[in-house]
């Protein structure tokens, strides 16, 4: 594809219709390489076990402000001492996990609030409001945190509420859950912006530099510096 | 839908104005928009919302048909970056807010702009005027009214259609800043860039890792912000300084002066930048009907002057004439009320010059001179004002460089002078309202300083990122200074990456417009059920409503007034405020209400189920809400229940108990029984 139109004279233009085109091809084709490489790389993380699918139980968590209470129905309860309860998952502190998508499935007898969690991306880190993520509640109840593609040494889960008291039956606790694959490649909000706004960012960042460049080699691309020369 | 209605209504009108001004279609968002204000605001203050709406949707659209007709394909021409970024980003906000529906979190969207939206817009009446449950109702109405015209043919109030509202208003404003850039489409693209993170930028209230409100947010500060810098933007993105630029600028202004009070300042300041421009810059071109020169330099700074006063004239004389309590505009102070606007001003000045200075004026002074400093005061991502003053100063430095014309340097440093007086003005009259105005518990801690100060920071980014683009704009490829197309370039290049880099990092992204998590709105959605609740079991849109929610402190008893709407939230126990600024526990049912100076004070106020029942029959009170109670309530009011709190435990937890009592009366004794109708009954 010839990125200039020819003009009478031997001089050049930039055809920016072409270089747009070029440009949401470019961002598409970077899209699909990034999802193909996180997909690619879960893969293997199963096949290594650093992904796997876990169901936990409260034995298998570190608390604060939390105290276990006994079970009923068969099924585990604890309630929270304060309104910021801290559910810690780890395996040993210093083996990595990836946590692929977390299910907080349970039953509070109050409202619950924000319904975050936190994790760590280094050994021995300390958990921090950086590195966070909120929870989207399904259509069944439970709550369902996305860190599909993250690698962390421990999670934190906080079930937040506006006191404390607040008693919390477990349906179950899952991580390690994988997307289907085609979800690998759907785009979220933030990617819909990037897909949309990042050709005409990097057409505009391409056209701009090109013309720096242009003019920096004195006139090298749009017009022979001889033929400029030639013109007086 | 609706809202994609509105917005074709104001493309319309913008290709309509651009095609019959022939200023650059990129400013006209910005003038449509504030036009629309303005038309609704007239018609709503004489209580003709509904024919305003009518004739507004007839009028742009008629104008959308003639500029089609006349211009046929030609019509493509006008589509500037501005108007792109407009339509394209409006729309993409659209998107993405039907999908997650984002619910109103923050106190002052209950207190007033949610509320009074909501108000608006279900009762097809201005919230002045409207019966609701609303308190404050003298704020002005721009935005207010501005989300009725996109909501118009909307079936109900839809809150996250308020947000997109205020985006499309944002968005007007920063297409604006292309404006000089129409024909240099990858320059603009770099500039509007840079304006649509500027909300991000500039969210300083929150810590790293927090979530984002940008977009989000309903206050007006964020608009107010949009449309200051817009207005600059406008001025200056103008080709021609003739008397069309005069009367657009006028529209935006007025409209900037419809916001909030603070407009009126800000309204000003642009007209102070622009009028010192005209004079250093413009004084041979500018053409003002057949006035040249500094004739038609003052007749134009007349005529905006003219708009911002008359916008202010109109929204006083309604609340003084067209409310049904009269207000007096000039009595309403901030929160603390001790002194009136215009006193707030004459006591102001004298202070400036050392007459009766207070000790509040004193301590506010220093307090606002170290807050430039305070690293715990951000203003931006970039931390504190000093910093936003050295990058905005550096800024125009660079612009200073870069300016391939005598007049562009001489622009350059004009606004430097001129935005930098206004600056200082605006500063003061913070200090103003800080001193004299405040409370002050609120004025010791400067209460929302980065809040209120912002608007002015971020117009003022805005006014320089427009002269960079100006630069940008100017500079053609000669063989002389061939550093300086280069330059522009590199430093038009180099201000967007700064921008991205810093937003990217910086910013928020974990929760924020593009991310919204339901679990952010449960106490939202724990009123909403609440409301379901109480609606299932028989409360009525006409009950006057006591909202029994211990341990409030306020938050659930104004969420409640926006979600209920319709019946009238009376009062409710909460905590209070004590004049040390301690949260005061009231204990006891109705307490503030008997005795509101001993909660101030600390005292313990008995309340007892006569005095409840009292309280309730002179406020004429039909129903009772339980949103919270606690064990005190429980074993001392409680056989004022008909079913003795059936379904509630002693310690105040609910297992199944009724949330809404119908209130009786037999004789003198008040009883609380399940309503009728209702699912309790």
């Amino acid at each position: 594809m010839n990125m200039f139109i020819e003009l009478p004279g031997g001089r050049r233009h930039l055809h920016k219709k072409r270089l747009l085109v070029l440009s949401i091809a470019f961002v598409l084709v970077c899209y699909l390489a990034g999802c193909t490489f996180i997909l690619l790389r879960d893969s293997s993380r199963i096949q290594n076990g650093i992904l796997q699918q876990k169901t936990l139980v409260l034995e298998d968590f570190t608390f604060e402000s939390v105290q276990i209470l006994e079970s009923e129905n068969g099924k585990q309860r604890f309630v929270s001492t304060d309104h910021d309860p801290q559910l810690i998952y780890t395996i040993d502190g210093q083996t990595p996990f990836a946590p692929g998508i977390v299910s907080f499935d349970a039953q509070p007898h109050l409202p619950s609030g924000e319904m975050v969690l936190y994790y760590t991306t280094k050994a021995g880190q300390g958990f921090s409001d950086t590195r966070r993520v909120w929870a989207f509640q399904q259509s069944d109840g439970s709550w369902q945190f996305d860190l599909t593609g993250k690698l962390v040494y421990a999670i934190r889960l906080d079930p937040d509420s506006v006191q404390a008291g607040v008693v919390w039956q477990v349906n179950s606790i899952t991580i390690g859950m994988q997307k289907p694959a085609i979800s690998y490649y759907l785009p979220d909000a933030r990617l819909w912006l990037v897909l949309l706004g990042a050709p005409w960012l990097v057409w505009a960042v391409v056209c701009e530099g090109f013309a720096l460049l242009d003019i920096l080699l004195g006139n090298r691309f749009t017009k022979p510096a001889r033929a400029l020369k030639g013109s007086k | 839908m609706d809202v994609c209605i509105g917005l074709a209504s104001l493309v319309g009108l913008s290709l309509f104005l651009a095609r019959q001004t022939g200023h650059s279609p990129s400013i006209m968002p910005l003038v449509s928009v504030a036009l629309g204000m303005m038309w609704f605001t007239l018609f709503a203050c004489f209580n003709l919302l509904v024919p305003a709406g009518i004739l507004w949707y007839v009028l742009c659209a008629l104008a959308f048909a003639w500029v089609l007709i006349k211009e046929k394909k030609a019509i493509l021409g006008y589509l500037s970056p501005g108007l792109l970024l407009f339509l394209g980003a409006s729309l993409f906000m659209l998107a993405a807010l039907a999908v997650t529906k984002p619910l109103l979190t923050q106190w002052d969207e209950f207190t007033f702009w949610g509320t009074a939206a909501k108000a608006t817009v279900s009762t097809n009446q201005l919230y002045t005027i409207a019966q609701s449950n609303l308190i404050a109702r003298t704020y002005p109405p721009g935005l207010i009214v501005f989300n009725y015209a996109m909501q118009f043919f909307g079936t109900s109030f839809v809150e996250y259609k308020l947000m997109v509202s205020l985006c499309i208003v944002y968005f007007a404003a920063f297409a604006a800043a292309a404006a000089m850039l129409d024909k240099k489409r990858p320059a603009a693209i770099l500039i509007l860039t840079c304006m649509v993170l500027l909300p991000l930028f500039f969210e300083s209230g929150t810590a790293q890792g927090d979530v984002s409100r940008a977009y989000l947010t309903c206050y007006s500060d964020p608009a107010l912000a949009a449309v200051f810098g817009g207005g600059l933007a406008l001025y200056f993105g103008s080709n021609k300084k003739d008397a069309w630029l005069g009367w657009l600028l006028a529209v935006v202004l007025a409209a900037l002066t419809n916001i909030k009070d603070i407009g009126l300042a800000l309204a000003a300041l642009v007209v102070l930048v622009a009028f010192v421009d005209l004079i250093v810059c413009e004084r041979e071109r500018v053409a003002f009907y057949k006035l040249r020169g500094m004739h038609a330099i003052i007749a134009m700074a007349t005529l905006w002057f003219a708009a911002i006063i008359g916008a202010y004239v109109l929204w006083t004389l309604h609340l003084r004439y067209g409310m049904p309590q009269a207000v007096n505009r000039f009595d309403i102070g901030a929160s603390g009320q001790t002194l009136s606007q215009a006193d707030m001003l004459i006591a102001g000045v004298l202070a400036v010059f050392g007459i009766n200075r207070t000790e509040q004026f004193k301590q506010v002074t220093a307090d606002m001179v170290y807050a430039l400093v305070d690293k715990n005061r951000a203003v931006s991502l970039l931390g504190s004002g000093i910093v936003m003053l050295i990058v905005i100063a550096g800024l125009l430095l660079l612009c200073w460089l870069l300016a391939p014309t005598k007049k562009l340097r001489r622009r350059v440093v004009a606004f430097a002078i001129s935005s930098f007086v206004g600056f200082v003005a605006y500063y003061v009259f913070l200090i103003f309202t800080y001193s004299f105005i405040f409370q002050p518990v609120e004025a010791s801690v400067l209460k929302d300083y980065d809040r209120y100060i912002m608007p002015y920071w971020q117009g003022w980014l805005m006014g320089a990122l427009v002269l960079l683009g100006g630069c940008v704009a100017a500079n053609h490829t000669k063989k002389r200074h061939v550093w300086r197309p280069v330059a522009c370039r590199a430093g038009a290049l180099a201000v967007t990456a700064a921008f991205l880099l810093t937003v990217g990092w910086r910013g928020n992204w974990q929760a924020n417009v593009l991310h919204v998590s339901t679990t952010l709105f449960s106490d939202r959605l724990y009123i909403n059920n609440l409301v379901q609740q109480a609606e299932a079991e028989g409360m009525q849109p006409q009950d006057v409503v006591y909202i029994l929610s211990q341990n409030d402190n306020g938050t659930h008893f104004y969420m409640l007034g926006f979600v209920m709407q319709a019946s009238r939230v009376l009062v409710y126990s909460g905590t209070a405020i004590s004049a040390t600024g301690e949260t005061v526990a009231i204990g006891n049912v109705a307490a503030r209400l008997v005795n509101p100076e001993a909660i101030v004070g600390g005292n313990d106020v008995k309340c007892t189920p006569e005095i409840l029942a009292a309280y309730l029959r002179e406020q004429g009170v039909t129903g009772f809400l339980i949103d919270f109670m606690d064990d005190d309530f429980y074993q001392d009011y409680r056989e004022m229940f008909s079913d003795t709190l059936a379904g509630w435990q002693p310690d105040g937890s609910n297992t199944g108990g009724l949330r809404y009592y119908q209130v009786v009366w037999q004789g003198d004794t008040c009883t609380f029984v399940p309503a009728q109708g209702g699912a309790g009954a």
